[in-house]
């Protein structure tokens, strides 16, 4: 199941800073944040590197065994490193000992590069490798995972509908009858948590906060999305005289759903439509824990011949 | 919407009413950010050469002179009862109108201390006498049910102007682009009120029609009047302070900022157009989930979204000041963020004030409210930025002090939540 590119773009965002900030774990890197940092020939960093602010200088002789993300700042580098060397922004200077192990991503930022500087991958204009799906090959073995993954999804909401059947249909009720404040709030909320995320993981000690939030912020979207689904199934059966039950309805519901997200284009439309009008209805209706009241004003209904001109004598 | 059902039942006096409201008070306030809020500095500062100090000083008389005239035009249309009168106001929104209108052709012909001086105060009292008189439109022309959506097409099109305006923020672009505007403005005005005025014209009707729509409740009886009669009480009062801070916020750190090359040359002052035009977008598309918002949601929530969004976009800035030696400010996301938080405050300050009135009151009410807060908090913070930054106060510091105090008020907001504010609830 492959996620919408902008959501790809923040995953990969979070998880660099993220990956950079542990130390010694299943996984290994450095962050540079700022000064003037040396790595003579001997000197070997495991892991990736993300450098966001001041110069890293990569001596002959020194070796990064990940990655380099240059996201601001100066790098000159003269080493070997064995995965990519990224590039989002900042001045990155290539001197003629250096050894790029993989592909050499250039997104953003300027750069300089010596005669003898040795690329072993491709050399893109790309900074991030989001594959483009309609071209991507895909083998046997990861259309299975990509559909099992789907129908976990679709029967996690089928089960929740079951558990909890008041849910769904709260949010669900929000998203259609105060549909714009669904999608405002929704809006809102997902121009700021990116931002507010990415500044949280910069402190290191929110990095657990972090994956809290990103963590909600999926669950959101998914109870939102298996509400909608519900839904619409519900609404679908139920014209065509077959009415489904309610965890059926969520279970085919997000199903449909999820797979017409996969849709080249028109998918990832829809999905960021959705995602914005279900996560704003979800947060409205706290999680499907109380009904959303309509203010008075905007519930009031008024004969439409009050509309009219007065009449005139 | 109301607005939809009155275009069902072809009602052409009240949508001619929404047009007109909308196209004064968009272009009114696109004067206000644009000519008045960026234009003068320059006028100041670059025609005349004044020391910035100066032309702040000046900046901050503007503030208080048209507080107190808002005051007290206010307080008198309410005394002599022009609140409910329509045509009285439209007489009188022309005439300030065509006041500004002279002032914008004159300002880059201002070439004295002295004369930039008499400049500000005519300006001022135009100001001042237009808050109270267009504010109160909105109980003659604007649905109480569609006010949020109105402010939010007046937001939308203020801000998407300013945004993606092409010229330098220099007071000769500001006045050709102005006078393009306002120039048509007065002669659709001036011919509406000149027809209306005479009495047996289409348009003397329409007026007439729209004279009377106050004494309906789905246009007099503001949404938060629904158990007063449109007095200035402790909620009211309430507000206008949330107003203040909001105001102040976004003044104190908006100086700094556009005093700061490297955090506009990307964004709201780009060479390119495109960062523009995504600001502008970013606006309008906030401007109506705002609108929404303001229709849906009670008051407390919207302001716990502004204060939050402000929070937010300072921490992002001192963020991006804590790396600036080291990096380009080229991210669109902080201003966008900006943005919103803008728009959002903004919408609620065109709909909010008519909200706590009754026709009888709008004029004081909408004074009040808006001098109070907007004009004041433009003038008190205008007044500690050039105290800070004549202090030396580093960039940095500046912009963590701004979010501080949106993080103040975010608390107490949350503090009083279950105080003075809760009545504000709605259901």
């Amino acid at each position: 199941m492959m996620a919408p590119g902008w959501l790809r773009l923040i995953l990969c965002g979070l998880a660099a800073v993220m990956l950079a900030a542990c130390e010694g774990g299943i996984y290994s890197g450095t962050l540079i944040f700022e000064g003037q940092h040396r790595f003579v020939a001997g000197d070997r960093l495991p892991g990736d590197v993300v450098l966001r602010a001041g110069t890293a200088e990569f001596k002959s002789g020194s070796r990064v065994d990940g990655a380099i993300y240059l996201v601001g700042g100066t790098l000159l580098f003269d080493g070997e490193t064995g995965g990519d060397l990224v590039v989002f922004d900042g001045r990155l200077t290539l001197g003629p000992s250096s050894v790029v192990g993989g592909d050499l991503r250039l997104g953003g930022g300027s750069l300089s590069r010596a005669e003898g500087a040795v690329v072993r991958g491709q050399t893109l204009s790309a900074a991030l490798a989001l594959p483009e799906s309609p071209e991507e090959p895909r083998d046997a073995a990861s259309l299975a995972r990509g559909l099992i993954g789907v129908l976990l999804a679709a029967g996690l909401a089928g089960i929740w509908a079951r558990l909890w059947p008041q849910a769904p249909q709260r949010i669900a009720a929000t998203a259609v009858r105060a549909w714009p404040a669904a999608l405002a709030v929704g809006l809102l909320a997902l121009l700021v948590l990116p931002i507010l995320l990415v500044m949280m993981a910069f402190t290191i000690v929110l990095i657990p906060v972090v994956l809290v939030v990103a963590g909600i912020t999926l669950l959101v979207l998914g109870l939102g999305i298996a509400s909608l689904g519900q839904r619409l199934t519900q609404l679908a059966s139920t014209r065509l005289g077959r009415p489904l039950s309610p965890a059926w309805a969520a279970f085919v519901g997000t199903l449909v759903l999820i797979l017409l997200f996969q849709i080249p284009v028109v998918g990832q439309v829809a999905f960021i439509a959705v995602g914005m009008l279900v996560f704003g209805a979800v947060l409205l209706a706290r999680f499907g824990t109380r009904d959303f009241h309509l203010p008075a004003e905007a519930s009031r209904h008024e004969d439409l011949a009050s509309y009219a001109r007065p009449s005139r004598e | 919407m109301d607005f939809v059902r009155y275009a069902r039942a072809r009602n052409w006096p009240v949508l001619l009413g929404y047009a007109l409201f909308i196209g004064m008070m968009s272009v009114g306030y696109f004067y206000n950010v644009t000519f008045i809020q960026l234009g003068l500095k320059d006028l100041g500062e670059r025609v005349l050469a004044l020391p910035a100090t100066t032309v702040a000083g000046h900046m901050a008389a503007l503030a208080l002179i048209t507080c107190v005239t808002a005051l007290g035009f206010g307080l008198w249309m309410q005394r002599r009862g022009w609140s409910t009168q329509l045509l009285l106001k439209l007489q009188l929104a022309l005439a300030v109108i065509a006041v500004q209108t002279v002032l914008t052709a004159a300002a880059p012909w201002v070439a004295s201390q002295a004369s930039f001086l008499v400049w500000i105060v005519v300006c001022s009292l135009a100001l001042g006498v237009g808050v109270p008189v267009t504010f109160s439109l909105t109980t003659d022309l604007v649905p109480v049910r569609d006010r949020g959506y109105v402010a939010a097409a007046i937001t939308a099109s203020a801000y998407f102007a300013a945004a993606a305006f092409p010229g330098g923020w220099q007071i000769e672009s500001f006045s050709r682009a102005m006078l393009l505007v306002m120039l048509p403005g007065v002669l659709v005005l001036g011919l509406v009120v000149g027809l209306a005025s005479r009495g047996r014209t289409f348009l003397a009707v329409y007026v007439a029609e729209l004279a009377s729509n106050h004494r309906m409740p789905r246009f007099g009886r503001g949404r938060f009047v629904a158990n007063s009669d449109g007095r200035i009480n402790a909620r009211f009062g309430g507000f206008v302070l949330l107003m203040f801070g909001i105001f102040f916020i976004d003044s104190l750190g908006f100086l700094r900022i556009i005093d700061t090359p490297i955090l506009v040359e990307g964004a709201w002052q780009a060479v390119e157009a495109t960062p523009r035009l995504i600001i502008a977008l970013a606006h309008v598309v906030t401007a109506l989930a705002a609108g929404a918002l303001y229709t849906y949601l009670n008051e407390r929530h919207l302001f716990y979204w502004v204060f939050g969004l402000f929070a937010v976009t300072h921490l992002s800035y001192t963020f991006s000041v804590w790396l600036l030696p080291e990096t380009t400010a080229t991210a669109l996301g902080t201003p966008i963020v900006y943005a919103a938080a803008v728009s959002l405050y903004t919408v609620i300050n065109f709909a909010l004030w008519a909200d706590f009135s009754t026709p009888e009151t709008i004029s004081r009410n909408t004074a009040v409210g808006v001098a109070l807060s907007g004009w004041t908090a433009t003038f008190l913070s205008t007044g500690l930025a050039i105290q800070w930054q004549t202090a030396g106060m580093p960039l940095g510091e500046h912009l963590r002090l701004v979010q501080a105090l949106a993080l103040v008020f975010l608390l107490g907001m949350l503090v009083v939540a279950i105080g003075p504010l809760r009545g504000a609830r709605e259901t």
